[in-house]
């Protein structure tokens, strides 16, 4: 049998559903009262749909061995995909990193640059244009207009306490 | 009373009155199409400008600004799968469907336009309501708002999509969800793992910013392409369709409103429901019920009309009694005491033109709001046909803008990007990502009520007439939906 994200990803959710019954049976009467009488229901569908999904599984993989002639793989399409997925993760993880070490005005302009120069291969001019465009929004309309306090980053927060001593 | 009606529209049309609501309804429009960013922002940052103007002009600004929010939310719901507000969740559903069948257009048309009738039906039932206000609150306790809380939990299973047991677990995961924090009763810490950022729960915008905009993102950033390669040819002329639209639906207007307005209405409920209400309703109601979700404009046209109906509901309770009835109303309360005005009776007998102003207020400014989006509809629906290159970074970084100034908190910056990777992995293996937000929407409403219940009544509370009615009502929707699913043809269990 080919284990796939999909019987990973109900999986996940029966053993989220899982730790969340163990983690409320901790709680008082009264406070495990609703979590319990929510997750314990839930929590066997769950198992039903992951069982469900492995028996899809091992009927796949039955059919695929009959049709599929020897020594064919189909796993490339499958791969490419997964090396796709993961960069955009990498891309969408690096954002909220960024948002966090260097602040929402340096990452508005450098996330949008970098992306587009080097995750979408842009030219320079469409790049820097974006990014300069993202950049005079957040001044003018959050920073300016709804004056919208954001966060500076932190390693700009430890800069500055080194620099200037706040 | 005709005398006071009349009144409160001279005042709204008088100057400088005038002149507030316009720069207020310009103002909604923006901070509306902002995600994150909501009607309750530009509430609380226009409080402070109303201390030395006159209660006319000071409601004229702030109503102005409050009602037109969620039209401007509807636009990157819509365009971008971002909600602007967190009411506009509901209007996702359907409409960002419709931008990538290329409709984007129509759904803008529909969407706009169907706020503003809402909006205005909103207002009319507010100035109806007047007399019969206070029985009609009082009706309401802790047993019916748990029930009300199940009727929206019950919709789960008409939303669920094709899997059924998908859709029951994806709504009680957000039910779950909508759990997290200290508990109502004994102030427990749950689920919260030391961290002092999940007292709070886990807030709705953060959560759909990252089920539904970074999913869709990391899903055109993968795929390639734009959100949409095509845009229906008659598109130019998409926004009048869509207008059109609305008033062919013009009885699923009229009962969205309604819906919405009675949920406005009543405090407790919370008006982040009214639109998964109405959205349910139509779902059910519509011949075409078994497409909601593919793209179709009665799926637009349910929630908007039932959010911006909603805020005239809202103002009963808080000019009749002093209760607000949605966080929006609980902000205004401050600009009333501002004023030196005490909502209650005293206001319904002294100031009955100001209700009456409140009222035209929310009508223009639906009306004027929404025509100033549809002016420029046709050439927002072209950011359907942009690179998905040029939309991953900029609509990245406006999820994350969003989810921050929910709260001005970190945390929620990782409940966006943690949810952004659950809806990608939702979406791609067919699971129902709009339950999620019914359930922790609702899931707190109907914990907190039913403790309530069980501690003023005991067993016995459901024995109150409207929660029989509204027992009544969660069967009948269950029972229609199980029955449906089983003359489906590919309505499965599982």
């Amino acid at each position: 049998m080919r284990i796939t994200f999909r019987q990973i990803f109900s999986l996940i959710v029966s053993v989220l559903l899982g730790i969340y019954i163990v983690t409320a049976m901790g709680y008082n009467p009264q406070a495990r009262l609703m979590p319990l009488a929510v997750s314990i229901p839930i929590f066997l569908l769950s198992i039903w749909q992951t069982l469900h999904d492995f028996r899809v599984a091992v009927r796949r993989t039955g059919m695929d061995q009959e049709e599929r002639p020897a020594g064919e793989s189909t796993s490339t399409p499958q791969e490419k995909l997964f090396k796709k997925e993961l960069s955009v993760s990498l891309w969408v993880i690096s954002v909220f990193v960024s948002f966090y070490l260097f602040g929402f005005i340096l990452t508005t302009s450098l996330y949008t640059f970098l992306s587009l120069k080097a995750r979408s291969r842009m030219g320079w001019k469409p790049s820097l244009g974006v990014s300069i465009g993202c950049l005079v929004f957040l001044y003018v309309v959050m920073i300016y207009g709804l004056r919208v306090d954001l966060y500076p980053g932190r390693l700009i927060l430890i800069a500055r306490k080194a620099l200037y001593g706040y | 009373m005709v005398e006071a009606a009349l009144l409160g529209l001279a005042k709204v049309f008088a100057w400088p009155a005038i002149g507030y609501m316009l720069l207020g309804v310009f103002i909604g429009i923006v901070v509306g199409i902002l995600p994150g960013v909501g009607g309750l922002f530009s509430l609380a940052v226009l409080i402070p400008f109303t201390f030395k103007m006159d209660p006319a002009s000071a409601f004229a600004l702030l109503l102005g600004a409050h009602a037109p929010s969620y039209t401007g939310g509807a636009i990157t719901t819509i365009l971008l799968n971002t909600p602007g507000d967190p009411p506009n969740a509901a209007t996702l559903f359907d409409g960002y469907p419709m931008t990538k069948k290329g409709e984007a257009g129509r759904a803008l048309g529909a969407a706009l336009s169907s706020s503003a009738v809402g909006g205005v039906l909103g207002a009319l039932y507010l100035i109806m309501l007047i007399p019969v206000m206070r029985p009609l609150v009082l009706l309401f306790a802790p047993p019916e708002f748990f029930m009300m809380a199940m009727v929206g939990i019950a919709f789960i299973a008409v939303i669920s999509g094709k899997s059924l047991v998908k859709g029951l677990i994806a709504g009680g995961f957000g039910l779950l969800l909508g759990l997290v924090g200290l508990d109502p009763t004994t102030s427990i810490q749950r689920f919260t793992f030391g961290t002092l950022f999940l007292w709070d729960g886990i807030h709705l915008v953060p959560v759909t910013l990252g089920l539904f905009a970074v999913a869709e993102m990391m899903e055109v950033a993968v795929q390639g392409g734009g959100i949409t390669e095509k845009m229906v040819a008659s598109d130019v002329g998409g926004v009048l369709r869509g207008i059109k639209d609305t008033f062919t639906h013009k009885w699923l207007l009229f009962r969205c409103s309604v819906l919405g307005n009675i949920i406005g209405i009543i405090p407790g409920i919370g008006g982040d429901t009214a639109c998964f209400f109405a959205y349910g309703h139509a779902r059910q109601t519509e011949k075409n019920g078994d497409l909601f979700g593919t793209g179709v404009v009665e799926g637009v046209i349910a929630p908007q009309s039932a959010i911006n109906a909603k805020e005239g509901g809202a103002l009963v309770p808080t000019v009749a009694f002093g209760i607000p009835g949605s966080a929006g109303m609980a902000i205004l309360l401050g600009a009333f005491y501002i004023q030196g005005i005490r909502p209650g009776p005293e206001m319904l007998n002294n100031s009955l033109w100001l209700i009456f102003s409140m009222a035209w207020t929310v009508a223009l400014a639906n009306i004027i709001g929404a025509a100033v989006c549809i002016a420029f509809a046709n050439r927002m629906a072209r950011v359907a046909l942009l690179p998905g290159d040029y939309l991953f970074p900029v609509v990245l970084i406006l999820c994350g803008i969003g989810a921050y100034c929910t709260r001005n908190a970190l945390g929620d910056l990782v409940v966006t990007a943690i949810f952004g990777f659950v809806g990608y992995g939702m979406k791609k293996y067919e699971w129902p990502r709009p339950v999620v937000l019914i359930g922790l929407v609702l899931g707190k409403i109907a914990e907190k009520n039913l403790l309530l219940s069980l501690r003023l009544y005991h067993s016995t509370f459901f024995l109150r007439p409207i929660t029989i009615v509204l027992i009544l009502i969660v069967l009948v929707i269950l029972v229609r939906t199980l029955l449906g699913r089983r003359r489906e043809k590919g309505g499965s269990m599982v």
